[in-house]
């Protein structure tokens, strides 16, 4: 993977989200780590893209580049026309309403010692709407399957994972967002409450004309929900196309060996023999080139000294690959 | 340890471990009965808080809580382990039967050196010393796929990934040759890649050395394609036993029905609604001699709030705990007076469109 580019940017007028160059290093005593290098990547108004990889590849970081908390070291980070990373925090203050964020635990993303109603009330709080608080509040605990006459005046330890996740989503909804970001938002959950938030995810998108960055390292969980899905590798982009086109045909051996290490929940699964070896190379040092080739099958030296950018391999699918057309198909 | 080569590797029958809380008892794991023999591997499949993790360490004899209440019986080729004393355990744990655990950084001691820690059981129990010792550690290492098994030995576990530390725990789990080996939730805290590497080590050594293995674990994608049989736990109790195949094909218990439903599927098309198991799982405490899994089943009839149903068979090494199996005329029937009335027995609404988000 190891790619770089744009070549996957689209030109059209409804781009809610555009993400280009974005990089995020942290300096440590032992050198700087690359977390997020040169990855770009868009959103159109009402889809939703799914960013997958395994951990320590860079996507919640990505993903809190993003939100500017912190603010990424370079690049540019377009939201509804404006360039995110140049806006003072007062201006950025002001857009934050519209791009939202839920997280992975649910339970401590909650003040314990505050009312559920005060909680999902604080954005409208903050921004003066304080009269109109007790009828959104109302609204959205509603539309996220809660009671609000019965849970408003509980508190968060009261809740079960699954509870405290839709108190989470409504919260996000009460300041009417164009964009939510969900960085593993049912990795904490048991498997029966999943398909629950899942569900609910799916239809507060339609409710709300919502756009969503959907994070998750569950592939199949983040098929479900896209419409378009990215693939990371050690900070950077190796994959991005429609959910379908790139879980049938992957153009990049990493995609093909994170998809066939999933176990299907289904005896007569045949399991593909591509097992990929070693671990994730250090982010402190990468590999020269493509940051995949030192576990990469197909690894070749063109692939030590050139580093592979973005390139379309299908319509809408782009891979950062120098042998693309020669992965074998799952 | 004298054994009977006869007699199967582990017979656990009836088995009770229960924790006497403030709350009121917890009844984590509440009459389980089960077999595994030589080279087999049985699947134990739970969310949190099903008893999956007490049963295998019930197996193991590894409860200690002052509050426990222990009871049932546990056969291990022929001798019962219930009661015995920790220094006759001793000679079980490591040469008889081992247990993996979730987590390798907790389960590994992060101030010693990886080859202390392998060292420990082949002196104890095998008395191997000198250079037959340290051949014997860099042969184990190798064999779970660690490389450069030498300069491994004298690493921290803090200078290992995630997957070599379970590998080294797994190493230290077969040092001496267990006939059984419990693996609770190995590959949990790992990543999908390294989780396949993990499970076919497991495979690969379960069958190198015939042992019987028990694979417990909250993912029923993890069990699919490495278990021979099946138990699927809620609160305290097996609900459903089967063969692997027949449990996926034909579940009859609606809690294993309704997980299966709810899993996505690498092959759903994108934006595929899904089967929804309403509420959460249950509080332990006080459920009473009832279904536990009533509140949340489409199922659910007045009988199903008032007794509760036994594990009895339903066909070729199929057992079930339920009164209205799904799949089954009774099963159908059920639901649908569930439907028509707008809810089930216990009150929860039932409507017919089963991916919808239900209130809780």
């Amino acid at each position: 993977m190891a790619g770089s580019g744009i070549a996957h940017l689209r030109e059209r007028d409804d781009i809610v989200l555009s993400v280009r160059h974005l990089v995020v290093e942290f300096p440590t005593g032992r050198g700087t780590v690359h977390a997020v290098s040169d990855v770009s990547f868009d959103l159109a108004a009402g889809e939703t893209l799914g960013l997958v990889g395994e951990s320590g590849c860079g996507k919640s970081t990505a993903a809190r580049a993003v939100m500017q908390v912190p603010r990424p070291t370079a690049g540019k980070v377009i939201f509804e026309g404006r360039d995110l990373t140049e806006l003072d925090s007062k201006e950025l203050r002001r857009t934050r309403p519209r791009l939202q964020m839920i997280y992975q635990d649910p339970i401590s993303s909650l003040n314990p010692r505050r009312k559920v109603r005060d909680i999902v009330a604080e954005g409208l709080t903050i921004w003066g709407r304080r009269d109109e608080a007790g009828d959104v509040v109302a609204g959205v605990l509603r539309d996220v399957g809660l009671d609000p006459d019965t849970i408003g005046d509980r508190r968060p330890h009261q809740f079960s994972g699954g509870q405290c996740q839709r108190i989470c989503i409504a919260r996000s909804l009460a300041l009417d967002p164009a964009v939510l970001i969900c960085d593993e938002p049912v990795s904490a959950l048991d498997v029966s409450v999943q398909a629950q938030i899942l569900n609910l995810l799916e239809e507060t998108k339609e409710r709300y004309g919502l756009t969503l960055l959907f994070i998750a390292h569950d592939l199949a969980v983040v098929k479900n929900v896209s419409d378009r899905v990215a693939v990371m590798y050690l900070g950077k982009l190796c994959e991005i196309g429609p959910s379908e086109q790139l879980y049938e045909r992957p153009a990049h051996p990493y995609t093909k060996a994170l998809l066939e290490a999933v176990p299907e929940p289904d005896p007569d699964a045949v399991l593909g023999d591509n097992v990929l070896a070693g671990d994730l190379p250090s982010p402190i040092d990468p590999p020269s080139g493509c940051r995949f080739r030192t576990r990469c099958p197909m690894a070749a030296a063109v692939c030590q000294v050139e580093e592979p950018t973005m390139r379309e391999v299908a319509p809408d699918h782009f891979a950062a690959c120098h042998f693309a057309e020669a992965v074998p198909p799952t | 340890m004298v054994v009977d080569e006869q007699a199967p590797l582990l017979v656990a029958t009836d088995v009770r471990t229960w924790f006497d809380t403030p709350r009121g008892m917890v009844k984590a794991v509440d009459g389980v009965t089960l077999t595994v023999q030589e080279g087999r591997t049985i699947g134990i499949v739970g969310e949190s808080g099903s008893g999956k993790t007490v049963l295998g360490r019930s197996l193991m004899n590894l409860v200690f809580s002052r509050n426990a209440i222990q009871s049932g019986s546990v056969v291990y080729r022929g001798v019962e382990l219930r009661g015995k004393p920790l220094r006759e355990m001793v000679h079980v744990w490591g040469m008889e039967m081992s247990m993996v655990f979730q987590d390798p950084m907790t389960s590994l001691n992060p101030t010693l050196r990886i080859g202390e820690q392998l060292r420990e059981s082949l002196w104890y129990h095998l008395g191997l010393r000198g250079q037959e010792l340290r051949t014997t550690m860099t042969t184990l290492l190798r064999s779970v796929g660690i490389p450069e098994p030498e300069r491994r030995l004298k690493a921290y576990p803090h200078e290992l990934s995630g997957g070599m530390r379970q590998r080294v725990t797994i190493a230290i789990a077969l040092a001496c040759g267990p006939k059984l080996l419990v693996a609770d939730e190995p590959t949990t805290a790992l990543d999908v890649t390294v989780q396949r590497q993990i499970l076919d080590l497991l495979k690969d050594q379960q069958h190198e050395r015939h042992m019987g293995m028990i694979l417990v674990t909250h993912d029923l994608g993890v069990v699919a394609g490495r278990t021979d049989e099946i138990l699927v736990m809620y609160a305290g109790r097996v609900v459903e036993r089967a063969p692997t195949r027949t449990l996926f094909r034909s579940a009859r218990h609606p809690y294993t029905e309704a997980l299966l439903l709810s899993i996505p599927r690498l092959t759903n098309r994108p934006h595929t609604r899904l089967r929804v198991v309403a509420g959460r799982p249950p509080d332990l405490v006080g459920i009473g001699d009832v279904c536990a899994f009533a509140p949340r089943c489409r199922n659910a009839q007045p009988r199903c709030i008032e007794e509760r149903p036994a594990l009895q068979p339903g066909g070729l090494d199929h057992e079930f705990a339920c009164f209205f199996p799904a799949g089954t005329a009774e099963g159908t029937a059920a639901v649908e007076r569930n439907i028509a009335a707008g809810r089930n027995a216990a009150g929860m609404p039932v409507l017919p469109d089963d991916t919808a988000v239900v209130t809780s």
